[in-house]
């Protein structure tokens, strides 16, 4: 009885893991549209200053397709440790 | 020897190499229709990455990317944009839809909506979209194939030889080896485009103008409106920003629908595969920085070429590169024309028997990839012939497509996660909202903000889809329990911690 209500702690525990991953996944992602799109854009849809060698407006665009990698490599991470194989 | 006959040379060397690894790919794979249509469910990783760089980034990328962005400037950016935001979903959507897969045998994403909505005018339905949808696709990858040949042939090989040689070797290898030798073209024509495309993005530009950013700085002095977004219309005239934003959002909604991406979900090995893919596609995505670079590397340019999409041909032809380069880069324009047309045509055969044939007459295994087969050379002959008497209704005809791709998205989502939804819900959502996005594509005028026309279609679907559904009768709930059982991952009892639609828990058995 108490073996088993630990088991359901824990599991609770990691349902509630992978609940805020998910949520902060599509908050940042929820984020990257806003940010490529009107209004987030406007504020850096500008030429200068150049970066790399790229404009501020594609450099902007550029960094987060990227971020999204690096969060999606996290996202990985984390979900490979709390997911069950079947869930 | 000639400096044409040695880029032939170069081009009919890769397109050995392609037809071998396409005709190779095929011995392993099973003589079953999941062998041909989902690779016996055996893709890893590598593959996967590919198929979904390639497939997505097609003809349109590697020639219209950079037309866009020598003729438009910043509105190109949009196509940067989109790409990871439609794949992401598919993290936790994938394996969802890859799990009812094996578990109910499908191998098309039709039969997953028919799995749960039984209905076969909606099988029909979807099929026939899904081929209207593709034959101006597979029609401008042809195009773009015969295009390039001419351009750096001296037009010693004519389009239609051109168009014609590539996609015959296209054929033969779908025809033989399925789905394998998708995958595996793909992994060789992917890896191409992506060295072609940073090698070039970064040479051409020092070549003309001693760099990157002094490119850009000689630019942002003499043609500063192409550098901000939203950029111009095809008219030259300032884009709109909803007209760019709505662009975005109908293309990351609609990309992962289009059945031959969807379509791969069945071909993982596993759920870890299509996650992973999922993880390292930005990566692949980012290609097209140079690939906008080598555009924007034309705008200085004192000629132009007659169309902007020749713009890329245009420059390598006039920058005195040597033959070698020049070659290489055919390849690689044919490997985004090639990697995304085979695609096309496959998931077309394969749609056309599994959901407009099968519903309504029964088949064989043997009997169905025969049919496969016949349809595969019906759409190339198809597409080749419109390939050969084009007019401008065929890009008109792709760009309204996404419109109605996106109205896949719904019932699709739907089907995976939320319970209540039923038949004539989904198939009323789906005609209600192809309706008002036909409606907007033919009378643009009217459109609102010069949003997309596909978003108008879901903002009407979404609300039908659910509305409908609400109040027509919970249908089956013992069979929509097991499929949304299936789809956890047999998971018991109903909480799953899946987040995603949150969409109405409501309405029991």
């Amino acid at each position: 009885m108490n073996f088993r209500g630990l088991a359901e702690r824990q599991s609770e525990l990691r349902r509630s893991k992978l609940r805020w991953t998910r949520r902060g996944a599509t908050v940042f992602f929820l984020f990257f549209v806003l940010a490529v799109t009107w209004p987030g854009m406007a504020p850096f849809n500008r030429i200068h200053p150049l970066v790399l060698g790229l404009p501020f407006s594609m450099f902007w665009i550029a960094v987060w397709v990227f971020s999204s990698f690096l969060v999606l490599v996290a996202v990985d991470k984390i979900e490979g440790r709390f997911r069950e194989e079947d869930d | 020897m000639a400096r044409w006959q040695l880029i032939t040379v170069i081009i009919a060397l890769y397109l050995t190499i392609t037809l071998g690894i396409g005709l190779r790919a095929g011995r392993k794979a099973s003589k079953s229709v999941t062998g041909y249509v989902a690779g016996d469910r055996a893709f890893g990783l590598l593959v996967m990455y590919f198929i979904f760089g390639a497939t997505m980034f097609s003809a349109f990328a590697f020639l219209g990317g950079p037309g866009w962005a020598y003729s438009r400037g910043a509105a190109a950016f949009y196509i940067l944009s989109y790409g990871i935001l439609g794949m992401a979903p598919w993290y936790w959507v994938g394996p969802r839809a890859a799990r009812v897969g094996r578990e109910y045998g499908y191998v098309t994403q039709v039969q997953l909506l028919v799995g749960r909505f039984p209905s076969k005018p909606l099988s029909a339905l979807m099929a026939l979209l899904t081929i209207l949808a593709f034959i101006p696709y597979i029609t401008l990858q042809m195009r773009g194939a015969g295009i390039v040949i001419e351009a750096v042939t001296d037009s010693h090989i004519p389009l239609w030889l051109g168009a014609g040689l590539a996609y015959g070797i296209v054929i033969l290898y779908v025809l033989s080896s399925g789905v394998a030798a998708v995958g595996w073209t793909n992994t060789f024509q992917g890896i191409f485009m992506l060295v072609i495309a940073w090698t070039l993005g970064i040479y051409l530009p020092m070549r003309l103008y001693g760099g990157v950013g002094p490119m850009f700085e000689q630019i942002a002095a003499q043609r500063p409106e192409l550098l901000t977004v939203p950029g111009l219309t095809a008219e030259g005239e300032p884009w709109t920003w909803g007209g760019y934003s709505t662009a975005i959002l109908v293309s990351a909604i609609g990309v992962s629908m289009w059945p031959h991406l969807f379509m791969k979900a069945f071909a993982a090995r596993d759920d870890n595969t299509i996650r992973r893919t999922v993880v390292l596609f930005p990566t692949f995505q980012l290609f097209l920085i140079p690939v906008f670079i080598i555009g924007f590397a034309g705008v200085l340019f004192p000629e132009s070429p007659g169309e902007p999409d020749f713009i890329l041909p245009f420059l390598i032809l006039r920058s005195d590169l040597p033959a070698l380069v020049v070659g290489l880069f055919c390849a690689g324009a044919l490997s985004a024309s090639m990697s995304t047309g085979d695609a096309l045509l496959h998931a077309g055969a394969s749609v056309a028997v599994e959901d407009g044939v099968r519903p309504f007459k029964k088949l064989g295994d043997e009997d169905q990839r025969k049919l496969m087969r016949i349809l595969v050379l019906a759409m190339g002959a198809v597409a080749y012939f419109f390939a050969l008497y084009e007019g401008v209704s065929l890009v008109v005809l792709l760009l309204s497509s996404y419109g109605i791709i996106a109205q896949f998205t719904p019932p699709l989502i739907s089907a995976l996660y939320w319970k209540r939804a039923t038949t004539p819900g989904v198939v009323s959502g789906l005609l209600a909202g192809s309706a008002v996005t036909l409606f907007f594509f033919f009378q643009s005028d009217l459109r609102p903000l010069d949003l997309h026309e596909g978003i108008l279609g879901l903002l009407v679907h979404i609300p039908v889809l659910v509305g409908v559904s609400l109040i027509t009768r919970d249908q089956e709930p013992e069979k929509t329990e097991a499929f949304l059982h299936a789809a956890r991952g047999g998971l018991t009892g109903g909480s799953s911690g899946t987040g995603g639609t949150g969409a109405g828990q409501g309405g029991g058995e």
